[in-house]
């Protein structure tokens, strides 16, 4: 039986997986050399998350994530140099340096940042959907956390809400079994984290988070429900970091044997594999991607290096928006690219909020049916 | 491409790492991210991965050894590629980022207790050596490079303890005291009374409090010293008391911020003045009380004993610190530095009646207080005689800060009134009251004498109708003031008798022109002559 | 001029700007359907809808992330707090979200957002419920705070903050909303930044602000019958403090106290006395006293409650003292 999947999507997969396990080990070189500092945490092992998901919903489709966040933005297509020059701490970089590993944002790509406090982005990834149900637009937010985020009380408070106010969001938990050091499941009464979803009748489903194809369709299915208006999913995609929590982890919690199993699924060769099987690709055109994206990386690199550190009058910027401050827009900034995919919204006066969270016929009756008189 | 693989920095505080085993080796494919060596760091033990796909060529530091981070441990390349010798030695440390941002370091990972305490630290050895604690020469003053021992307070076998003053030296303004810094024993007298030392030179030596034995001289510029006694047993017996300070002045002051500015601008004295508030301390309404009234009379200054004449006969005196710098620092100046001269006549008439007035008041103003007065203010208006030439650049001052010659035994000094473009008479009257009387008391603190935008010189009270001052460095000019007597002058055709007084600018020529002499000197001669000004 | 509550002219702000901007949404507890804790949301979901009046389930951090979240794409919501104390729960999304969301972007998102509610003692609720945290929030880089003492700067700070381009805590006093006072017809707006002298005087100079401000006067009218003239100078707004304000009225009477609600250590009086002595410090006659709650948790007893909170005697008392005339 042919395969379902276009020659085209399984490239572009493989390329965005491959820019991503390519880009993180260049970080962490570059973190031993001692041009990273500070928390740096790669993705290396989990790109099939990314990936998969990237392709399953639309570009102009809200996303944030926690701090293992260099891999989304480049799945998006952010620019790998900006992302590098951004780890370096450098002017070049999508926050100019400011924000650091942790804290990517490229609101050109809408990829709305990674955040250090775990679990926090899972609020605001609520907010943002809420404000599409607010305009009318059928939009979808993606919010990535991991399998430890699952444990604060925001992921509880949020989900109760979401659900409750059908908010267009879809919860992607990276579950990569550990939270910093700690396995799940030594902290988790309930070790599979889609299983909370049950609590607030939410749609729930775990997912091999190791396997591109499957993500890929998981995550399309979720879209065209979330976007129906059938309000928020929880999706767990089972997934394994072949690296430490962080740079200075060394990992000391887990055994080799059991890197040793998990790099056997390796999700990068699996799709080549997967694809070269289905005669949808020769060995040869996978071994150009991979030399194309080489060189992307150490030209990213290259740049990151090249570019220089923020000036000190960048101190009394970016705390405070002043009066009639317009927003900055870092490919313009930086590259003297004209951005032309920068967010619009409507006006105060334009905007007509036409729909209700308890619409007042349903209220009225209710009161009514209690007897009671508003 | 052959390419080097360094050693990794894997932890935020890593400086060097030991490689504990080889998992590849030479001729091994390795691929990107795949570990090929264990490494113990500071921290732990951890895995070494290839960045890039190809072969291990050579392997460049064994099991067992240490790599500084960012040096090649191997390197790595094409399949049967010839290694360059020089592969190795490329591969340098990862330059620093371009600026020097403080590089925050991620938290470590507890560190690993340590199989065995730290040795303790070896207890340090005594400063200056066998021959226990140097004290050296201090520079005193600002001019200062050599001081004359002038007394010992302590003499040798004696218990000091740091602050302690020891010994009184002669500097080139004053005679100060010298503290010890350090608690011991004075071993050893290197500089006897009456010798010289250059600043920096040991001038005694303190045995630490175990009493360690002076040694010889260190071989410093000092003067041969006697044969050093034997260090004594520190006695029971007190030491012997240290000359009495000069009394500090009595309780501080205590004045409200704004009662000092206050006072600062109207010229008033707070010491003359009484405080209402708490602990006597002096606020507002006590400044605009005292500006009403008069200030009360400073207390009246004994005259100086006059010396008994003796029929003179040549006598050869060493020269004294203080003679010499003054003439070393004149045959600098003089042909160091090009003068030009400028005179003015003053009518003095309305100034004197300024005096007057101010003694109705039981108030002392001189007339060279006036003046002091008036050539700040003229300071003030024409600030570009207010510089001073420093090499390349030329300061121009802020403050106006007055000096008035000093005549003293031996010499003269220059004391300085700060700020007086913004005191009162009376306030510039006590103050020059009070720094003539110190100085002649060579009580004098090095910063009441220099610095300073111009100096006063006035001879008039000798009867010198004129005369022409050498500059005082480094400021650019100098007044030379004359005596005030009655002279003939015209006036609308009539002559009539004046009260006149003859004023000499003396600038340096290459900071300031004659123009700018010449217009400060009509601002002088207007203020001394309508001193009504005076209070604007 | 009408004569307005403290919670009616929030009422009237809140209406005003959401009618001007369909943007303009509040989310909190009980602003809906019980027409808001304090009442300053009365008669808004009638009006506005329940997509635009939000009755929000008892999650603090979770509906103040939504808001946050919200902010970043556009929206300017309203997060009410019930009082400040639950805010507490919220923290994190307000100073490590809202505070730095700028920041991290490298300016590439702002978050228009207003938290408000009410702040200090209620009035008999012990430790928990009585606390006045202006001083917390002000300690943020990126947050603007805003604390009203009268109803016409109630409303004219919350209409600039609504639309204020920065997230700004606006902390309302707990036991004003029912006090009432002038405020000017139409559109009336306060800039944030800017104190206000609202009494003259020249002998001492008070400089307060939010429910302290009533007791100030009180004890200004006694200090006055004794010859005292006082000035009172409201802050309004605590980040950014409107520095040259507070040097003015210090340059003019010489003598300042301090009067706030909080606790002494590391309040914003700490600053103004500060930002005085480091930069007014010739015009100081006396050092400058503060009057504020004491170090001690809230207690439920009234007495000891009294005791607690600064009132008009300790400021007369306080006043005595920079004048130097104690045992007076």
């Amino acid at each position: 039986m042919a395969s379902k999947y276009s020659k085209d999507l399984l490239l572009t997969m493989y390329r965005k997986m491959y820019l991503m396990r390519r880009f993180e080990e260049r970080a962490g070189q570059q973190y031993g050399l001692g041009k990273i500092a500070g928390f740096c945490h790669l993705y290396i092992g989990q790109e099939a998350v990314a990936a998969g998901v990237e392709e399953a919903i639309r570009p102009d489709d809200y996303m944030l994530s926690g701090y293992r966040d260099h891999a989304q933005p480049l799945a998006r297509g952010s620019d790998a140099g900006m992302v590098m020059a951004e780890l370096f701490g450098r002017t070049g970089g999508y926050s100019k340096g400011k924000g650091g590993s942790m804290h990517i944002f490229d609101i050109e790509h809408h990829f709305y940042g990674g955040y250090g406090i775990v679990g926090a982005q899972i609020g605001l990834a609520a907010g943002m959907a809420f404000a599409s149900r607010y305009r009318n637009e059928d939009r979808i937010t993606v919010c990535y956390f991991g399998d430890a985020a699952a444990n604060q009380g925001i992921f509880h408070e949020t989900l109760n809400m979401a659900v409750k106010w059908k908010l267009p969001v879809l919860y992607i938990c990276e579950n990569n079994r550990y939270g910093m050091g700690t396995a799940i499941a030594r902290v988790a009464a309930v070790p599979e984290i889609h299983k909370r979803g049950e609590a607030y009748g939410m749609r729930h489903e775990a997912v091999d988070g190791m396997d591109v194809l499957k993500m890929y369709e998981a995550v399309k299915d979720a879209a065209a429900y979330i976007r129906a208006g059938n309000g928020p999913v929880l999706m767990e995609a089972n997934t394994y970091r072949f690296r430490g929590h962080s740079m200075a982890d060394p990992a000391t919690y887990r055994t080799k044997q059991e890197v040793e199993d998990e790099r056997k699924n390796d999700p990068i060769p699996r799709l080549k594999d997967y694809a070269i099987a289905q005669k949808l690709a020769k060995a040869e055109e996978f071994d150009a991607i991979e030399e194309e994206v080489k060189q992307q990386v150490d030209a990213a690199v290259k740049f990151a290096d090249e570019s220089p550190e923020p000036s000190l009058d960048e101190l009394w910027k970016d705390t405070i928006v002043e009066e009639g401050e317009e927003d900055v827009r870092p490919r313009e900034r930086v590259l003297g690219v004209k951005v032309t995919n920068w967010p619009k919204y409507p006006s105060g006066q334009e905007l007509k909020v036409t729909w209700d969270l308890e619409p007042r016929e349903q209220a009225e009756k209710a009161d009514k049916a209690a007897g009671l008189k508003r | 491409m052959a390419t080097p693989i360094q050693m990794p920095a894997l932890s935020p505080t890593m400086t060097e790492g030991k490689i504990v085993k080889w998992l590849k080796k030479e001729g091994d494919k390795v691929s990107s991210g795949e570990a090929i060596a264990e490494c113990e760091t500071d921290k732990s033990n951890l895995e070494i991965e290839a960045y890039d796909d190809g072969y291990l060529l050579k392997i460049v530091v064994p099991e067992g050894e240490m790599a500084k981070v960012g040096s090649p441990i191997a390197i790595l390349g094409a399949k049967g590629e010839k290694v360059d010798a020089g592969a190795a030695k490329a591969a340098a440390p990862a330059a620093a980022p371009k600026a020097e941002a403080p590089k925050a370091a991620a938290p470590a990972p507890a560190p690993a207790p340590a199989s065995a305490p730290a040795p303790a630290a070896q207890p340090a050895a005594p400063a200056g050596g066998g021959d226990g604690i140097p004290v050296v020469m201090p520079a005193l003053s600002p001019t200062m490079t050599e001081g004359k021992l002038v007394k010992w307070l302590k003499k040798e076998g004696d218990k000091v303890s740091s602050g302690q003053a020891i010994a009184e030296v002669e500097t080139d303004k004053s005679n100060l005291e010298v503290e010890a810094y350090d608690d011991g024993v004075l071993a050893r007298i290197v500089v006897q009374e009456g010798q010289m030392a250059k600043v920096g030179a040991p001038i005694a030596f303190l045995a630490g409090k175990g009493g360690a034995k002076a040694a010889a001289p260190a071989p410093a510029a000092a003067p041969q010293a006697a044969a050093p006694a034997p260090a004594p047993a520190p006695s029971a017996a007190p030491a012997p008391k240290a000359a009495a300070p000069a009394p500090t002045p009595g309780g501080r002051l205590r004045a409200s911020p704004l009662a000092k500015r206050m006072a600062r601008e109207r010229g008033l004295d707070l010491s003359q003045v009484r405080g209402s508030g708490p602990h006597g301390r002096i606020v507002k309404s006590d400044i605009e009380k005292a500006l009403t009234q008069a200030p009360a009379p400073a207390a009246a200054r004994k005259a100086p004993a006059v010396a008994p004449g003796v029929r003179p006969e040549p006598k050869s005196v060493p020269v004294t610190t203080m003679r010499k710098v003054i003439s070393q620092r004149m045959a600098e100046v003089k042909p160091g530095v090009p003068h030009f001269y400028l005179s003015v006549d003053v009518e003095m008439d309305a100034a004197l009646k300024i005096r007057e007035e101010a003694k109705a008041l039981e108030s002392k103003v001189s007339v060279n207080d006036i003046i002091v007065k008036a050539s700040a203010m003229a300071l003030r208006r024409y600030p570009k005689i207010n510089v001073s030439l420093h090499g390349d650049t030329i300061l121009h001052f802020e403050t106006v800060d007055v000096g008035i010659a000093v005549a003293i035994e031996d010499g003269l000094i220059t004391p300085i009134i700060r700020d007086a473009d913004k005191k009162g008479l009376s306030a510039i009257s006590a103050e020059a009251r009070d720094l003539a009387e110190r100085a002649r008391k060579r009580g004098l603190k090095p910063d009441e004498y220099t610095g300073g935008s111009l100096t006063v010189s006035n001879l008039g009270m000798y009867g010198i109708d004129s005369f022409i001052a050498v500059i005082n460095p480094p400021q650019a000019a100098i007044l030379a003031v004359g005596s005030v007597s009655d002279k003939v002058v015209v006036r609308d055709g009539q002559m009539v008798v004046r009260k006149m007084m003859t004023v000499t600018l003396s600038g340096d020529h290459r900071v300031i022109d004659g123009a700018i002499g010449a217009e400060y000197l009509r601002e002088l001669k207007n203020l001394l002559e309508h001193p009504m000004r005076l209070l604007f | 001029m009408a004569e307005l509550m403290y919670r009616e002219a929030l009422n009237q702000a809140l209406a005003e700007e959401m009618e001007r901007d369909a943007n303009v949404f509040l989310i909190g507890e009980e602003v809906g359907r019980y027409q808001g804790a304090f009442k300053v949301s009365q008669g808004l979901l009638d009006r506005f809808g329940s997509a635009r009046i939000i009755d929000a389930p008892i999650s603090e951090l979770g509906f103040t992330g939504l808001g946050v979240g919200a902010a970043m794409v556009g929206l300017r919501p309203v997060v009410e707090m019930m009082t400040w104390n639950f805010a507490i729960l919220a923290m994190d999304q307000i100073v490590n979200n809202a505070a730095k969301l700028r920041h991290m972007s490298g300016g590439q998102l702002r978050c228009p957002i207003v938290f408000r509610g009410p702040g200090g003692a209620g009035g008999r609720l012990s430790s928990q419920h009585s606390q006045a945290l202006e001083s917390t929030y002000a300690h943020f880089p990126g947050l603007k705070v805003v604390a009203p003492a009268t109803p016409a700067d109630a409303k004219g700070l919350l209409k600039s903050a609504i639309r204020d381009e920065n997230p700004v805590i606006m902390i309302e006093g707990e036991r004003l909303y029912a006090l009432k006072g002038e405020v000017p017809e139409g559109e009336h707006i306060v800039p944030i930044g800017k104190a206000d002298v609202k009494r003259e005087g020249k002998d001492v100079s008070l400089i307060t602000w939010s429910r302290m401000y009533y007791f100030c006067e009180e004890a200004a009218k006694q200090l006055e019958a004794e010859g005292i003239s006082v000035e009172i100078l409201d802050l309004r707004t605590l980040r950014p403090l409107d520095e040259e304000a507070i040097l003015a009225t210090v340059r003019k009477t010489n003598r300042a106290v301090v009067v706030e609600e909080g606790w002494p250590l590391a309040g914003v009086g700490a600053q103004v006395v500060d930002i005085i002595q480091s930069k007014g410090f010739d015009d100081l006659d006396a050092p400058v006293v503060r009057v504020t709650g004491l170090d001690v948790n809230m207690s439920y007893a009234a007495n000891l409650e009294n005791a607690i909170q600064p009132d008009a005697p300790k400021i007369v008392a306080a006043v005595k003292k920079v004048l130097y005339r104690e045992g007076a």
